[in-house]
């Protein structure tokens, strides 16, 4: 609870926070927000500049811009919550069993997650939305699967950090059944980490989407995907920027706000980096 | 250390296995049909143009006698030839691996000689403008998309620079500084958007290491700030900047298909991509038999760099 | 913004040109087309220079006898002659023969031109021909082309320049298919048997000889000068440049590094603004075509009163003026390019075009579906314009009681199950152009054939196809291709939204150019590239 005081002082956790905070409020206020719905088509306004009907103007389609974007956060968060999420419960769990009881399985899954990380993630991705078929739960999971291994083994070293500690030990001594140790001792100490890998990895996994869209292989038509948006956007770029601009903007500042505040969990974890930075004279 | 090379060279053996046994799994279930997709739709109605290149191609047989059939040609030393073209594999990889590292290459150079200098200022100067536009400029070339760096660029340069050649490939056998000035546009998008995480973390682990005793008391003993802060600190602030470029190498030697997308560069990346798109199985094969071994390869060549620069870190 | 600019003026010998074999008159002289000359006005050609096109897909091979894609024959038809051509006006003119006879419906007697050579040196001869097509009918080379060549009996050289072709009945379309570059390329045997085949090399009699191919990089063509045409080509040579990304293209465009490419973004006007010195070219006819199926193996559509109601349910004009911006027409699956086989009118001289939803409800009731019908329709996301299409007809169809899902696979799948018939409800791709209405319509319509589009058995379809597929004579065959696109439309067993096709984008230096329909890339053949120049 210390924490508090140092965690408003904290730039970054504000900022950070205040720029998810919106988000979110965004995906889910939408439906009250948008003008318009995120696909109805406005025949022969193509392109139209940003205006008093079209706050942010149209897209190639015909399609009102900020009404898009905002259900586009619907679209990200949508991907990028789920996907993580699934990929910090699976990943953990099993890094941290991994970690905790060790032994044959625990070879065999080091080898094939040296076999997931000497694979290009992005060729991965594509195999796997390709076999899967282009559909917005598959491509959470495709996500979660290349993601969870980065969890897998973070969760795997702290929890084999800790198991010689020797609280650990005197749990064990004391009869402690394995799972009250891992609920009580392994998780609350590997927790704080995940929670920055897990910041980072959304930001992460909003650029993916944005790639994967650019492919043709993320959120598909009509659903309106920032990435797609900015995609499909910068062959209009000189003549009409806001095509850009907007879901550009978006993608940075999910980005940006995800950033802080793992950045911000990060200070508040390292009491050497408390203060945000300064430095000895 | 002779001994450590060994063994991680030795579990290459198992990994590829597993790679490649993984691949040709998953390709497979990928459903759409090849010979239609070879034919077309007419002529691929033709139930004697289908089996004979069914048969050409031993798709009739099962999937696991097609796998050993092709283990056993890569053990022969031969990769194959393209399902869709009648390509030689190898030379197609040949041919579209030296792109690929020369752009990983490149965009790595860049990438440290921008992010390395700007976070060491930027920990130097922490809490002052710079360390703040530092950031701005980290975050900023984070969060924009490559593709969308490299249109600005590409558009940029059709309308500002239209001498500059910013699409395609000029082989580097044909003329080295046309083709590193070819590939430059492109190896900058990327090579921008990895210093900047490389300057965030520079930032932070030098920040890190100019906090420690051992700093404090070489400036305690009255040596001079410029030698303590570059000597000392760097060597042991760069030892996980190193760890965290090598990832990033490692990542763009799998082939950055988007950028090769958009600046017609005809490296790995878009090879595989269509490859998978054609269902072109052994060339998916042959080229994720290679970028697995780089891989692996390059990842032992950093943890013995990594070694060599702190001879404190033990094997793992 | 059509630029119908025409080059060419065709100098009458005192023979008339209309005469030809496509499906025509029985014994009748084809003639090979005469030199050709420009207007006095138009300004005078200048030689030399490399003309760049940006490709978005590298060709994967460039064997036309083994390839299957239409990025291979992009340059093939540059570098490869065949026996027939098509003139800028799509008549049927020779290439490689000079002239040509009908001894009876079977049999077909050419005599090729004199003094052709190969691009590595030998003189052409009529053995050549039988070797090209001997090939594609060998298994071995497993050639896409196969099946449209078994119709030849037997192929007879008597001497070094007359090639007798012996068919097994009489086939209409033989001419349409010895006109078209990618079927019918004559290729040399000495290379062949020395390369294994001709992906990677190439050697023809076309005006164009390969100097450079890198996949995924270049195509570069160089002149050929012991070219027939004489004073053919005017430029050193050509560059395929393969820029994969459309923006990527159009920057390339603008700076003027690249003279050409060719766009199906119907707001590819909007991407090119303000630029200096780029023409934009409409296609003047409309090829390339999106065709519905429906799975007719199962209820509902077996009933053709289901199968009616979505033809008066979607609004045809409405999904060309939303989807194409105007830059498309109504079409049967013969588009309105290839009139007067091709149906060219509006929406009213077809059964069941005109829209009206209060029509396809009735229908729907009669068929025993008062409360409407919920179905799926599988698409492909690799064309974006068949996602929007397909949005739109959703809505319309909305509006006629029929609740679509649209559920999008990947292309590979759409592709399989649309051949195949394999999905469930309907299922709508993009066409490829055929360079003849039997080509168009006979697999895919005839009751025996596997890749029958939906399932359906029509005695009526049967009989019109094999009828338009042995009648000689043009006019009676436009006639019967008349009553199956009728009889087609009546029955709505496919449903065609439109024909649209691709704009060209070019520089304004490039001149002399013209592109005819083609089964490549854009819908168009640029064969005639032969006489462009840059000036």
């Amino acid at each position: 609870m210390k924490a508090l005081p140092r965690a408003l002082r904290s730039g970054s956790l504000l900022a950070g926070g205040l720029l998810v905070a919106g988000l979110v409020v965004a995906a889910l206020a939408a439906p009250w927000l948008a003008p318009y719905a995120p696909t109805t088509i406005f025949a022969g306004a193509e392109i139209t500049p940003p205006g008093p009907r079209f706050l942010l103007g149209t897209d190639e389609v015909g399609r009102d811009i900020l009404s898009r974007l905002l259900y586009g956060a619907r679209v990200s968060l949508g991907v990028a919550f789920p996907s993580v999420a699934l990929a910090v419960l699976v990943g953990t769990t099993l890094g941290v069993g991994l970690g905790y009881w060790g032994g044959a399985p625990d070879l065999l899954a080091m080898r094939l997650f040296d076999v997931l990380f000497a694979f290009p993630p992005i060729l991965l991705a594509i195999a796997l939305v390709a076999a899967l078929g282009p559909s917005t739960v598959n491509l959470v999971l495709t996500i979660a699967v290349l993601t969870l291994p980065q969890f897998a083994v973070l969760a795997r070293s702290a929890t084999l950090a800790l198991k010689p500690q020797e609280f650990v030990q005197a749990a064990r001594a004391l009869g402690a059944s394995h799972g009250r140790i891992l609920g009580a001792h392994v998780l609350p100490n590997v927790t704080p980490t995940l929670a920055v890998q897990a910041s980072l990895s959304l930001s992460i996994v909003i650029l993916v989407e944005a790639a994967l869209s650019f492919l043709g292989l993320g959120t598909q038509p009509p659903a309106p995907s920032w990435g797609s948006m900015l995609s499909r956007g910068r062959q209009y770029m000189t003549i009409a920027p806001w095509l850009v601009l907007a879901p550009g903007l978006a993608i940075m500042l999910a980005v940006l706000g995800f950033n802080l505040l793992g950045d911000a969990q990060r200070d508040l974890l390292d009491p050497r980096r408390a203060a945000g930075g300064r430095r000895t004279p | 250390m002779t001994a450590y090379i060994g063994k991680r060279l030795l579990l290459l053996i198992p990994t590829l296995f597993g790679v490649s046994a993984l691949t040709f799994l998953l390709i497979h279930l990928i459903p759409g049909d090849l010979v239609t997709i070879l034919l077309g739709i007419t002529a691929s109605q033709n139930e004697q143009t289908r089996q004979a290149l069914i048969q050409a191609l031993h798709l009739d047989r099962p999937l696991v006698v097609q796998y050993v059939l092709w283990l056993g040609e890569v053990l022969r030393g031969d990769l194959g030839h393209s399902l869709v073209t009648g390509f030689s594999v190898r030379d197609e990889l040949a041919r579209s691996y030296p792109v690929t590292l020369q752009l990983a290459l490149m965009a790595m150079v860049i990438a440290l000689a921008v992010g390395i200098p700007l976070g060491v200022l930027a920990a130097t100067r922490a809490g002052r403008s710079l360390d703040a536009s530092t950031r701005v400029f980290s975050l900023l070339f984070i969060s924009a998309p490559a593709f969308f760096i490299g249109t600005v660029i590409i558009i940029g340069g059709a309308r500002y620079a239209p001498w500059l050649r910013t699409l395609g490939h000029v082989p580097f056998t044909d003329s080295p500084g046309g083709s590193l000035l070819a590939m430059l546009p492109a190896a900058a998008s990327l090579g921008l958007a990895i210093s900047a995480i490389i300057a965030r973390f520079t930032r932070s682990s030098m920040l890190d290491v100019l906090g420690q005793d051992f700093v404090r008391t070489a400036r305690a003993k009255g040596v001079a700030d410029r030698t303590v802060v570059f000597k000392h600190a760097l060597r042991n602030a760069l030892i996980p900047v190193v760890a965290m470029a090598g990832t990033q190498f490692v990542y763009l030697i799998g082939g950055a298909v988007i950028i090769e997308e958009v600046f017609a560069l005809p490296g790995m990346g878009r090879l595989v991509v269509n490859a998978i798109y054609q269902r072109d199985y052994t060339m998916i094969q042959g080229a994720v038999l290679l970028l697995t071994s780089a891989a692996v390869l390059v990842n032992l060549t950093l943890d013995l760099l990594y070694h060599v620069i702190d001879r404190r870190i033990l094997y793992a | 913004m059509a630029d119908r600019t025409d080059h060419l003026m065709h100098v009458q010998h005192g023979h008339t040109r209309r005469a030809f074999l496509e499906a025509g008159a029985l014994a009748l002289v084809g003639l090979a087309a005469p030199p050709l000359a420009l207007p006095a006005t138009a300004q005078a050609p200048k030689r030399g220079g490399t003309l760049v096109i940006a490709a978005d897909v590298s060709p994967p091979g460039l064997d036309p006898q083994k390839s299957a894609a239409a990025h291979s024959w992009m340059i093939s038809e540059h570098v490869y002659g065949n026996l027939l051509r098509r003139d800028p006006k799509m008549n049927i003119v020779g290439d490689l023969a000079e002239s040509w006879q009908t001894v009876n419906e079977t049999t077909f007697v050419f005599r090729l031109r004199k003094g052709v050579t190969w691009h590595h040196g030998r003189d052409f001869v009529a053995e050549d021909v039988k070797y090209s097509f001997e090939r594609m009918l060998d298994e071995k080379t497993a050639s896409p082309w196969r099946s449209n060549w078994q119709i030849i009996d037997r192929i007879e050289t008597p001497d070094r320049a007359t090639v007798r072709f012996v068919l097994k009945r009489p086939f209409a379309p033989f001419f349409s298919y010895l006109a078209t570059p990618h079927y019918s390329a004559i290729v040399p045997r000495d290379i062949v048997e020395k390369e294994g085949d001709l992906q990677k090399t190439a050697s023809g009699t076309g005006p164009f000889m390969l100097d450079r191919f890198v996949p995924d990089n270049t195509v570069v063509l160089k002149r050929n000068p012991k070219y027939y045409e004489s004073g053919l080509p005017y430029l050193d040579g050509m560059e395929y440049r393969i820029i994969p990304d459309e923006a990527a293209r159009v920057a390339a465009l603008r700076a003027g590094t690249v003279h050409y490419f060719w766009s199906v973004d119907p707001l590819i006007d909007r991407q090119v603004q303000g630029a200096s010195g780029v023409v934009l070219r409409e296609p003047d006819g409309y090829c390339a075509q999106h065709g519905m199926a429906f799975n007719q193996t199962k209820p509902p559509f077996t009933d053709v009163r289901v199968r009616r109601a979505v033809s008066v349910g979607i609004n045809r004009k409405e999904i060309i003026a939303s989807v194409l911006r105007g830059h498309g027409g109504i079409s049967t699956k013969i588009p309105p390019c290839d009139a007067p086989f091709g149906y060219a009118g509006d929406e009213k001289g077809l059964p069941y075009y005109v829209h009206d939803p209060v029509q396809a409800k009735r229908l729907l009731g009669e068929a025993g579906l008062a409360n409407g019908l919920d179905t799926t329709l599988e698409i492909s996301p690799r064309f974006p314009q068949t996602i929007r299409t397909a949005e739109v007809m959703k809505e319309q169809l909305a509006a006629a009681g029929i609740r679509v899902t649209l559920k999008q696979t990947e292309w590979g799948a759409t592709l399989k199950n649309f051949v195949r018939t394999e999905y469930d409800g309907m299922s709508m791709i993009p066409l490829v152009w055929q360079p003849d209405p039997d080509a168009h319509v006979y697999d895919i319509f005839h009751s025996g054939s596997n890749i029958n589009l939906g399932k359906f058995k029509d005695a009526e379809v049967d009989e019109l196809l094999e009828r338009g597929r042995t009648t000689l004579d043009r006019e009676k065959r436009i006639t019967i291709y008349r009553d199956l696109q009728q009889h087609m439309a009546d029955q709505a067993y496919l449903v065609f939204p439109y024909a649209s096709g691709a704009t060209e984008v070019l520089r304004d230096t490039v001149k002399g150019y013209i592109s005819i329909p083609g089964a490549q890339p854009g819908s168009r053949s640029r064969h005639f590239f032969k006489q462009t120049w840059l000036g």
